[in-house]
């Protein structure tokens, strides 16, 4: 089974019971009422369907008519054209924590990815897993296997934050290497220039995926709690910068907002999804919320 | 600076409070890992250098109100400077020195020096401490007081006397309170003075020198008993009109001795010609008043002096003037009623008033109120509004910038004012307002009133004061405004009922008069009276010339130099600007006539400058009566307004000293608004 130091059982078991739902096309990303739109007949039996006119005559199920004297169509679970590719920043950014007891935006994210992986595998659909920080470091191309799941949890656990970020780069080799269009899900902090990441996610779109932007910012990052004159080292480029919080932080807050507004709009230009999650709070809370919203919109 | 509390000095240990609390809650720098500084990289050495600059204010302020209050409560004095007033000296003494003009008769600035020299000459130097105080009109400390007798020799030597009159009340004041705060077995004002008694004639007797201070007074004679004749007063037009009218230059000459003299000569001067000369006789201790009448035809400056004996010419027996004339003056003469019937049209009898003959020193312009424009207004000197009910609204604007900028205005009010109307318009450059027009009551067999209680001390009345010189009662009013709101105005003339006939407003830096009944047979015959055309030429001329600038001064006066020119003094020497207190300008320090050029070094304007005249008087007051004036018994008791010299708020340095007072307290609490504001912001930075 999955490592429980990255799949949270308790998070899966609360968001079970969520309906995933799909907004639009990418095929198989469906949970629940419309679960797969390929609907095959050549691997599984799944269910059957009330006939409706238009449906082959050959797919009836006579036995179930010569029972019931109603027309019945037996359906198949078929392995789904759905491949989602999962890019996780491991940036060195990505291991920062305010507060020392809390989640690094790493193991957040790595906890996100592994949930989310695992509804992949669960509903049969491939996921992938790409790991990244100025350059890529891991590729776990879609699989649908149980023990690709495995690997990927793994991959994920021992994942230790790295270098500075370069977002933009790795996306645009990922972008051409993926073969089949599918769901791409960005998780990162995105500490780049936006509008570097902002095309970078445009190529994917270019190669026909649903794009999804996963930001997972820190809540110290996201609050600027420091009340006393602070060095702040960077934790990529060990750069010093010694502030008084106090009158940084209108500085600082006004500067984020733009920065965070700036991946919302580019995001919304290319139709890509964004959601920016808070390490603060629970990782089922912000996912369901999430997934609430976009059932909705759905 | 001495303190009245020194006490309270122990306070400014205070100041540490601050610079503690400074150093023990200034931000301890912490470290802190962060993923990225790419959000205030750019305000943070900004906000890190003004947090830093404003803790640093702040410390400053905190500092400097701690040092402030503690000055506050030990409530700083200037006088006795330099001395320790914990020390007890064996004897305090301040050295009053008399540099008045009446010191520089012969032999008395030696003299002065001389005894200057012995009161401090018997001081010694690390036991004994001195200042030493001038005085003319005001004290002026020379040498601060302190235990340094050298400076005060030295100071003593050099005093020299000058032009100002005398005060001796105030400079026995200003040494009382040198003395006040310091400590020593003997306290000694020291009064080296002529003693001339007008220089005592200030003493009110409301106060008294501290018990333990002893006044010694060194009466210091002239040599020579000079001509004992000396200028008291002195008449001279200031400003006039240029016409051939002559005008009258007057003095007074007393004779200071016990037996008269007779042929004194007495001599005008003009342009550095003897103009006029006349020989007077004096009675023993008389004065006699000298009248030189004189055409002035030269425009600008005419500078003169009215000089005593035939000798030459001195700041004792002279007195200087410069009747300066102006041009032909513009009067815009606005008619309220214009009308082909001369007699009740106002404008026809002032026309033929104001420009008799071509010669006339007016240039009158003649309008209807319809026509008037603020032009009209702008070019004039005078504007007479005769019968005006009302003008427009920009004319009458013109007319409040007329008289803010020195011009005269004549309202000759008639049946075209109303009330209303005129209050609201006029209200701000009249001398008053008016309620109703009156009829004249008969009586006593007369059927209209006439001009009582006329005011001849007023330069336009001033002509009509002596027998046959116009009789202003016999023009007879049957009509007149009643007036109201004239607590402003001066009356110049009544009607028999009392009721104000002529009033007088100084608005801004000009003058409005009103003369509250009209030019106009229905009203009244003024103009058929032989005095009418003085009278309006009076009324004139004073409107126009009684704001021309400024010509005699006083010595220590500031002259009113223009911007640009240069001032050449009595010997032709030039003159650069000095500073006294916060202004700094030109003084005039000693009699004469000063000339001011202009940067071509063209003859600008040229200031008559006099001594003080009650210098001349050589009567003293004895030093007697002066100690007991003002030295308190060893039982006297101080009650009631009596003032303390000791301790009751007194007047000249004295309100000096509370005002700094007051500044030092208005600084703390600048201060403390100061540190509150910036203690807010460093708290919320």
């Amino acid at each position: 089974m999955a490592n429980p130091g990255v799949l949270d059982f308790n998070v899966l078991g609360r968001i079970d019971s969520m309906q995933l739902l799909a907004k639009v096309v990418v095929e198989g990303f469906i949970l629940g009422l419309h679960r797969s739109p390929y609907r095959g007949f050549s691997v599984e039996f799944a269910e059957y369907r009330q006939y409706s006119p238009g449906d082959e005559v050959k797919h009836v199920d006579w036995k179930v008519y010569g029972k019931t004297d109603r027309y019945y169509i037996k359906q198949f679970e078929e392995e789904t054209n759905l491949v989602c590719y999962l890019i996780v920043d491991a940036s060195a950014s990505m291991g920062y924590r305010s507060a020392p007891e809390g989640p690094t935006k790493l193991q957040y994210a790595a906890k996100m990815a592994a949930c989310l992986a695992y509804f992949m595998m669960r509903q049969r659909d491939a996921a992938g897993l790409m790991i990244f920080d100025t350059k890529i470091r891991t590729v776990l191309p879609p699989r649908l296997r149980q023990t690709h799941l495995k690997h990927m949890l793994a991959a994920l656990e021992t994942t230790e934050p790295g270098g500075e970020t370069n977002i933009s780069g790795p996306l645009h080799e990922l972008a051409e290497g993926l073969k089949r269009k599918g769901l791409v899900i960005l998780i990162s902090d995105l500490l780049d220039e936006p509008e570097k990441v902002i095309s970078a996610l445009q190529h994917f779109r270019f190669q026909g995926h649903e794009v999804i932007v996963f930001q997972v910012m820190d809540n110290g990052e996201l609050a600027f709690p420091f009340t006393t004159m602070t060095e702040f080292t960077d934790l990529e480029t060990g750069q010093k910068v010694t502030v008084s919080p106090e009158g940084m932080k209108p500085v600082y807050l006004e500067e984020l907002r733009q920065f965070l507004a700036a991946y919302e709009k580019g995001c919304g230009g290319i139709h890509a999804e964004y959601k920016l999650f808070d390490t603060g709070k629970p990782l089922e809370l912000a996912l369901s919320e999430y997934l609430y919203r976009r059932s909705r919109l759905g | 600076m001495s303190f009245v509390n020194p006490i309270f000095l122990f306070a400014l240990a205070g100041v540490a409070v601050p610079v503690l609390l400074h150093v023990l809650t200034r931000d301890r720098i912490q470290h802190a890992t962060f993923s990225t500084l790419r959000f205030f990289a750019k305000g943070a050495k900004l906000v890190v250098r003004r947090k830093k600059f404003q803790e640093l204010l702040l410390l400053l302020l905190r500092v400097a109100l701690a040092a402030l209050l503690a000055f506050v409560f030990a409530r700083p004095f200037f006088g006795a400077k330099t001395v320790d007033t914990r020390h007890e000296f064996a004897t305090a003494r301040v050295v009053v020195l008399d540099v008045s003009g009446s010191m520089k008769r012969a032999g008395l600035p030696e003299a002065l020096k001389k005894e200057a020299q012995d009161a401090a000459g018997s001081l010694t130097e690390g036991q004994d401490a001195a200042g030493l105080i001038t005085f003319a009109d005001t004290p002026a400390i020379q040498v601060p007081f302190g235990d340094k007798i050298a400076p005060v020799k030295a100071a003593a030597d050099a005093v020299t006397p000058g032009y100002g009159g005398t005060n001796i009340a105030d400079a026995l004041r200003k040494a009382n309170e040198l003395l006040r705060s310091v400590r020593a077995k003997q306290k000694e004002i020291v009064l080296v003075s002529d003693l001339q008694r007008a220089g005592w004639s200030y003493f009110k007797g409301d106060w008294k020198l501290a018990g333990d201070v002893k006044l010694t007074i060194r009466q210091v004679k002239p040599t020579d008993a000079g001509s004992g004749l000396g200028i008291v007063e002195m008449s001279a037009p200031n400003s006039l009109v240029l016409d051939k009218q002559p005008a009258s230059i007057a003095v007074r000459i007393a004779n200071y001795s016990d037996q008269p003299r007779n042929d004194v000569d007495v001599a005008l001067w003009l342009g550095g010609q003897k103009a006029d000369a006349q020989k007077v006789n004096l009675r023993a201790n008389g004065t006699v008043a000298v009248r030189f009448r004189h055409v002035f035809d030269t425009p600008g400056d005419n500078p003169g002096y009215v000089v005593i004996g035939s000798g030459a010419s001195t700041p004792d027996n002279t007195v200087y003037f410069n009747a300066r004339t102006i041009p032909r003056i513009p009067v815009l003469l606005i008619d309220g009623r214009p009308s082909p019937n001369p007699q009740i049209d106002a404008a026809f009898f002032l026309n033929k008033a104001l420009v008799p003959t071509d010669e006339s020193p007016f240039v009158v312009t003649t309008l209807a109120a319809d026509k008037v424009a603020p032009q009209n207004v702008a070019g004039s000197s005078v504007v007479i509004l005769a019968n005006v009910g009302q003008v427009p609204p920009p004319v009458a604007e013109a007319i409040e910038a007329l008289l803010n900028r020195g011009g005269g205005v004549f309202f000759l009010l008639g049946d075209q004012a109303q009330a209303d109307s005129f209050n609201s318009e006029f209200g701000r450059v009249a001398p008053c307002k008016l309620r109703q027009i009156l009829q004249a009551r008969p009586a006593n067999g007369e059927t209209a009133e006439s001009l009582t209680r006329i005011d001849f001390d007023h330069p336009v009345f001033e002509v009509f004061s002596l027998p046959h010189h116009g009789d202003l009662s016999l023009p007879k009013f049957a009509r007149y405004w009643e007036t109201t709101d004239t607590q402003l105005s001066r009356v110049l003339a009544r009607f028999g009922d009392i009721r104000p006939a002529i009033l007088e407003r100084r608005i801004g830096k000009g003058v409005s008069l009103a003369l509250v009944s009209a030019i106009d047979s229905n009203w009244n015959d003024f103009a058929y009276q032989s005095v009418f055309l003085p009278f309006v030429h009076q009324i004139v001329r004073y409107l126009a010339v009684q704001t021309g600038q400024q010509a005699t001064f006083t010595s220590g006066d500031l002259l009113p130099v223009p911007d640009g020119d240069t001032l050449k003094d009595p010997q032709g020497q030039t003159l650069t600007p000095t500073q006294t207190g916060t202004k700094s300008g030109y003084y005039a320090a000693q009699p004469g006539l000063y000339n001011a050029l202009n940067a071509q070094g063209q003859q600008d304007f040229c200031y008559a400058v006099n001594g003080n005249l009650t210098e001349g008087d050589p009567a003293t007051v004895a030093g007697d009566e002066i100690a007991a004036a003002i030295e308190r018994a060893p039982d006297e008791m101080l009650g009631g307004l009596d003032a303390d010299a000791t301790s009751a708020p007194q007047q000249g340095s004295e309100k000096k000293d509370a005002g700094l007072w007051w500044y030092l307290l208005a600084g703390a609490l600048a201060l403390t608004f100061a540190e509150l504001v910036v203690g807010n912001k460093t708290q919320r930075h």
